[in-house]
């Protein structure tokens, strides 16, 4: 690409020549003496090429379940018992140690201590603490491994949300799949190296946007797609009625012929990626079709992930969906399951919301299993950030919520290089600071790129004058999980 | 006397010298001790073997091939030179030796035949003018072979017994399995030899230390033991390593190859982990911090193993298409990567085009591709196939039997192929398989346990099976075009499950599989109905109620009024909005809605033909957060063309006690049919007061309407 953009600057029209002339040659020289390098440097493909493996990654691609809105750790995999002794007993100071907290209850005079409303078992080799409402989860954790000790820096969803999919809370970097199509590219070319799913439980929910799949300023084919749960998965990619496909390959291989002669005039490497762009829409017109069409699954499949996985735009759907994609060869699919800020209505709204995941995401680990996939997929779990100790507004005999809290939560990772029945850091007693092994953000983007095979202190992109990277300038990868 | 003659008498005379202090060396042995001055000359000995080497092989070829072209004198001189030079370095080599570093055992050979040649060159020179056979004939093979054999000898002190032989006898990094691999052999000793063991070694104890034998690490060296179990900040062996480089005691050398930072975190976690020479790394514990790096090790050592050519990069990027993906493992690996996309593109010739590249693929998926029977042959001529990948690929496996061919096949997934008992079978021979994806195969559990006693150390992979549980049916669809029609509308019901049968009822009861209506055909609904289906098929349960309830608004007003404008902000179309048959949508604010505050909503409705009018329904909407409330009070009036209001109806709906979210309404009032009816009003007066549980307790409450519905 760089050198297509070299001649490309170098092939001189008149227009462009007079445009240039005034500063051309004069800031060449400029440019050389005050950046002695200017002309050796590495070329950004040199650079991305010294970010990629030179052994094997253990896995291909990744399948991000985001729980949208902070599911509560407290309900699912951190038991806390004494949260159920000292119920409606003051969070202690020592505890809370000046923690920030929401507008949401920072104006609250007490700040009782609630335990779950759910009961906790162990399961498998791991001994590992999960909540009643996960039944179908208990029944995989011999083949993930949870994490009980991340930890965020933001406390307000959609800067916690960006903060976990770019490395930046603030919105304009590349997310974590534009990151990695860029980093590795496509596996199949008549697909998008990056797709997004969809779906919305009816728990009390926060928005997603686009700009949660944005390739930031890589380059636009990296961004990630978002499927619908309409007729029409990927819109406008259908023919208008009345267009065979006869005519739209006659009227692309025209329009190739008048991109060349553009590109031949031009020479703007822009040119040859559009024709491409153009022919890569064409294939996807039939290869999308072939992926999302779940009706030919087997009965069994529906049994799995559960009757709802035929109802499209339905968690369970997306699910499946989203092992029929990554079987494909897509490199990131990323879904948000929406509803999971439970403020208020937690064992009502919790109940339901788990319902909705907890079948399908265990279905999806164990679909990948038998079909020998789970070792080069990686399934990540998990939220925003965590739930607060203490209950947001008073505790009823059937009711209570819980405010945001980034200090410490719990998510789970499957399949592809991670260890599998393992649990891994540790909270206090009160659930609320991470005692052992804590899990910043960063260590765990540093952590799935590792397992992609990207070192991520070197995939870097040169922007505005300095180099970015998702990790930003920390993460160090957590080698305890990685098998 | 000539000078040089005299000069050439000294020489004679020195070299006798050197014979006794030879003879003194010999006897004397390591108890004499030197001042350093001559170990200078000790040191020299690596630089002053080379002249022995040379000129003695130089003395011997003159003496065959040249000794009569030759001037006599220089041929004494030169011979007498050859055998100074080798006495100096015989007697460097004894100085060097007493150093300490150097074990008697390990140099007494190379000593003692150097001391041999030293000796025989002596006789060879002083005889040379005797006429006998021995002088010429004998005496300058033996030399030749001495000097062979006292150089390898050397050579192999410094450089290590294999150092000679090793392009030919070295088996490439030997791959070792991760069932086998021991943490001391096969991870801890491998470093050592690469970075310790030169100098750490039975024939080059330097600090009399040995690192080459469990025993002799655990016996250390001069300075003590080399490693204290479980404690690695007190095993020398770590701290030496970490002290800085320009410290003396750093380990190695600084002019040698240093440790990387894996290799001291391996034998750091070693030691700490107790320093077991023959535990197996599987019998680590899970958690056991050496063993996972122990295990990356091997991986990524078993990883470099291939040994056949990298494919020609043309090739690969001729091949590749985008249906067809052609990739190296990772960018410097020869082992190929090969993936199959798009079924409808796919047929055997793409397969046998990889031909070209068949060493070189290591793993090949072609899932979900329609395969052939015979396809199986051209796999099986992959030889370095390791992870093949055929599920869903429609073969039942009747060629299995080719792929005993495959010697390095560890994975093959078959999940759902029908496959037969007899192809199932045929697995067992694939030599070094260890693991086979078996779901949706349709095998039997009895074969598969039968396959899987036969073949222990496989792993059969069986996935999700369906234990019989019955699970709920999702509910069913209810599709139809428009809550409110006119005249009819076309009612179609829908499950995503092909196999279920749709039960449906239009009276409000629950229906069932036996009374209730089955859903055979899209069916025309005429008048208000309450439609309720339910979804039932074999071995699930039934699921649960799909409800809709539609309206029909078979009439509509002649003339129509409203007392009132709505609200700005929510004033619709007007009135017309009111009979559009247009539900109002979950936006309150979609234009669907009439708004009202301030004012009430009333409206007078004229009808020409009264007679078939039975009953008014008005659709409300209530959303507390947003203040919407039902009406604090309903009322309806009539009256004949010419005549007076009269009250036929007043209500006042039973408001909620908190938030319960967007919710829709029906509000009917019956038509008083004894009555004239030409004119109707209705009047809907909004909540005065919020109360006192909504945050905005006091202020005005409003009243949406969307629709008005006359039957």
């Amino acid at each position: 690409m760089e050198k297509e953009q070299l001649e490309h600057g170098l092939n001189h029209n008149r227009r462009k020549f007079l445009g240039k002339l005034s500063l051309g040659i004069g800031s060449l020289a400029l440019g050389s003496l005050l950046i002695p390098d200017l002309f050796n440097r590495k070329s950004a493909e040199e650079e991305l090429f010294d970010a990629l493996p030179h052994f094997a990654p253990k896995a291909k691609r990744v399948i991000y379940l985001f729980q949208n809105g902070a599911p509560s750790q407290l309900e699912s995999f951190d038991y806390k018992p004494l949260l159920n002794k000292q119920m409606g007993q003051e969070l202690p100071e020592s505890i809370r140690m000046g923690q920030r907290l929401t507008g949401m209850t920072s104006g609250q005079s007490s700040f009782p201590l609630v335990g779950s409303y759910f009961g906790f078992q162990q399961y498998g080799e791991a001994r590992a603490w999960v909540s009643d409402l996960f039944p179908h989860t208990s029944k995989i954790v011999d083949d993930i491994c949870i994490i009980k000790s991340m930890h965020t820096e933001a406390i307000n969803h959609d800067p916690a949300l960006t903060f976990f999919q770019t490395g930046a809370q603030v919105g304009n970097r590349p997310s974590m799949g534009a990151w990695l199509s860029y980093g590795l590219g496509s596996e199949n070319s008549n697909l998008p190296a990056f797709c997004v799913l969809l779906s919305r439980g009816k728990g009390n929910g926060q928005g997603v946007y686009s700009k949660l799949w944005t390739n930031g300023f890589l380059d636009s084919i990296h961004q990630g797609v978002q499927f619908s749960a309409s007729e029409d998965p990927v819109l406008y990619l259908g023919d208008p009625v009345g267009m065979s496909r006869a005519d739209r390959r006659k009227m692309l291989d025209k329009l190739a012929t008048l991109n060349q002669m553009s590109f031949e005039s031009y020479g703007d490497p822009e040119i040859q990626a559009k024709i491409q762009q153009y022919e890569m829409a064409f294939r996807m017109q039939t290869a999308v079709p072939e992926v999302t069409d779940i009706s030919k699954e087997p009965d069994s499949i529906i049994k799995m992930y559960g009757p709802d996985c035929l109802v499209p735009g339905t968690y369970a759907a997306n699910c499946l969906l989203a092992r029929k994609l990554s079987e494909n060869g897509v490199r990131f699919v990323q879904l948000y399951h929406q509803g999971w800020d439970q403020h208020d209505n937690l064992p009502s709204e919790m109940k339901g919301q788990a319902k909705d995941v907890d079948q399908a995401s265990a279905a999806l680990i164990q679909d990948l299993k038998q079909r020998g996939l789970l070792d080069e997929t990686l399934v990540v779990w998990g939220g925003e950030f965590g739930r607060t100790n203490y209950c947001q507004g008073k505790i009823q005999a059937d009711n209570y919520g819980r405010d945001h809290h980034p200090r410490a939560f719990s998510v789970w990772m499957a399949g592809g290089g991670v260890k599998s029945g393992m649990v891994y850091g540790e909270t206090d007693e009160f659930g609320y600071n991470i005692v052992d092994k804590p899990v910043h953000v960063h260590d765990f983007q540093a952590t799935i790129l590792h397992l992609m095979g990207i070192n991520h202190e070197k995939l870097t992109y040169k922007h505005l004058g300095r180099r970015y990277r998702l990790t930003d300038v920390s993460g160090k990868i957590v080698k305890d999980i990685l098998v | 006397m000539s000078i040089q003659a005299r000069f050439f008498y000294a020489l004679e005379y020195l070299l006798i010298i050197m014979h006794s202090m030879v003879i003194v060396l010999i006897l004397g042995q390591n108890r004499l001790i030197f001042p350093p001055i001559l170990e200078i000359l000790g040191r020299m000995h690596p630089l002053l073997l080379h002249f022995p080497i040379v000129l003695l092989i130089l003395a011997a070829l003159i003496h065959w091939l040249g000794k009569h072209k030759i001037d006599p004198n220089i041929r004494d001189h030169f011979l007498l030179t050859s055998v100074l030079l080798t006495g100096l370095t015989v007697i460097a080599g004894f100085l060097l030796s007493s150093e300490s570093g150097y074990n008697y055992e390990n140099i007494k050979w190379h000593q003692w035949t150097a001391v041999a040649l030293f000796w025989l060159s002596s006789v060879w020179y002083w005889f040379y003018q005797k006429n006998s056979l021995i002088v010429h004939k004998l005496l300058p093979l033996a030399i030749l072979a001495l000097v062979i054999i006292t150089g390898h000898l050397g050579a192999t002190i410094t450089h290590g017994k294999d150092f000679l032989l090793e392009p030919l006898t070295s088996k490439k990094s030997e791959v070792i399995s991760m069932e086998d691999a021991l943490a001391f052999d096969h991870v801890i000793k491998p470093i050592l030899e690469q970075k310790c063991i030169s100098c750490h070694k039975a024939s080059k104890q330097k600090g009399e230390l040995r690192l080459d034998e469990a025993q002799y690490i655990l016996a250390g060296g001069k300075t003590g033991l080399s490693i204290s179990a479980d404690q690695p900040e007190e095993s020398l062996l770590i701290k030496r390593i970490h002290l800085p480089l320009d410290d003396e005691e750093h380990m190695p050398p600084k002019e040698k190859a240093q440790l990387n930072e894996e290799e001291i975190e391996l034998i750091t976690a070693w030691i700490m982990e107790s320093a077991h020479f023959d535990k197996k790394i599987l019998a680590y514990e899970q958690s056991s911090v050496f063993a996972n790096l122990a295990k990356t090790r091997i991986e990524k050592n078993s990883f470099l193993q291939y040994d056949f050519p990298p494919a020609a990069a043309k090739t690969i990027q001729e091949l590749n298409t985008d249906y067809r993906l052609i990739r190296s493992l990772t960018p410097s690996s020869p082992a190929l990567e090969v993936r199959f996309f798009g079924k409808n593109e796919f047929d055997s010739k793409k397969l046998e085009e990889l031909g070209k590249i068949q060493k070189q693929i290591v793993s090949l998926n072609l899932s979900n591709m329609n395969l052939q029977e015979g396809d199986l042959i051209r796999i099986s001529k992959f030889e370095n196939l390791e992870y093949l990948n055929l599920n869903f690929t429609n073969i039942n496996g009747e060629n299995f039997g080719e792929l005993k061919e495959l010697k390095s096949l560890k994975q093959i997934a078959l999940s759902g192929n029908p496959l037969s008992e007899e192809s199932f079978k045929m697995l067992s021979d694939i030599p070094i398989l260890q693991t086979v994806y078996l779901w949706n195969t349709g095998l039997s559990d009895e074969i598969i346990k039968k396959f899987q006693n036969q073949n222990p150390n496989l792993k059969l992979i069986v996935g999700f099976q369906d234990d019989g549980v019955a699970i709920t049916l999702n509910q069913p669809f209810i599709e139809y075009d428009s809550i409110i029609f006119r005249d009819s509308q076309l009612i179609r019901l829908k499950h995503p499950i092909g196999s279920t049968n749709i039960y449906y009822t239009l009276d409000g009861s629950e229906p069932d599989s036996l009374k209730s209506l089955l859903y055979k055909e899209p069916f025309t609904l005429e008048k208000s109905s309450t439609i309720k289906a339910k979804a039932f098929a074999k071995g699930w349960i039934g699921s649960a109620n799909s409800q809709a309830v539609l309206f029909k608004a078979g009439r509509q007003p002649n003339k129509f009024n409203l007392t009132y404008e709505p609200n700005a902000k929510y004033s619709g179309n007007g009135a017309v909005s009111l009979f559009d048959l247009i539900k109002g949508d979950e936006d309150f604010a979609s234009g669907k809605w009439l708004g009202f505050q301030e004012n009430p909503f009333e409206i007078t409705m004229e009808f020409e033909n009264q007679d078939t009018l039975q009953d008014i329904s008005l659709s409300i909407l209530s959303d507390e957060g947003s203040h919407i409330f039902l009406p604090a009070k309903i009322e309806a009036w009539q009256k004949a063309r010419n005549g007076n209001w009269v009250k036929i109806y007043e209500g006042t709906p039973e408001q909620p006690q908190q938030n319960m979210g967007k919710r829709y309404h029906l509000e009917e009032i019956k038509v008083n049919q004894e009555i004239p009816s030409e004119n109707i009003k209705i009047k809907l007066s909004p909540v005065a007061s919020l109360p006192s549980w909504h945050p905005s307790r006091g202020s005005k409450g409003w009243v949406f309407v969307d629709e008005i519905l006359i039957n």
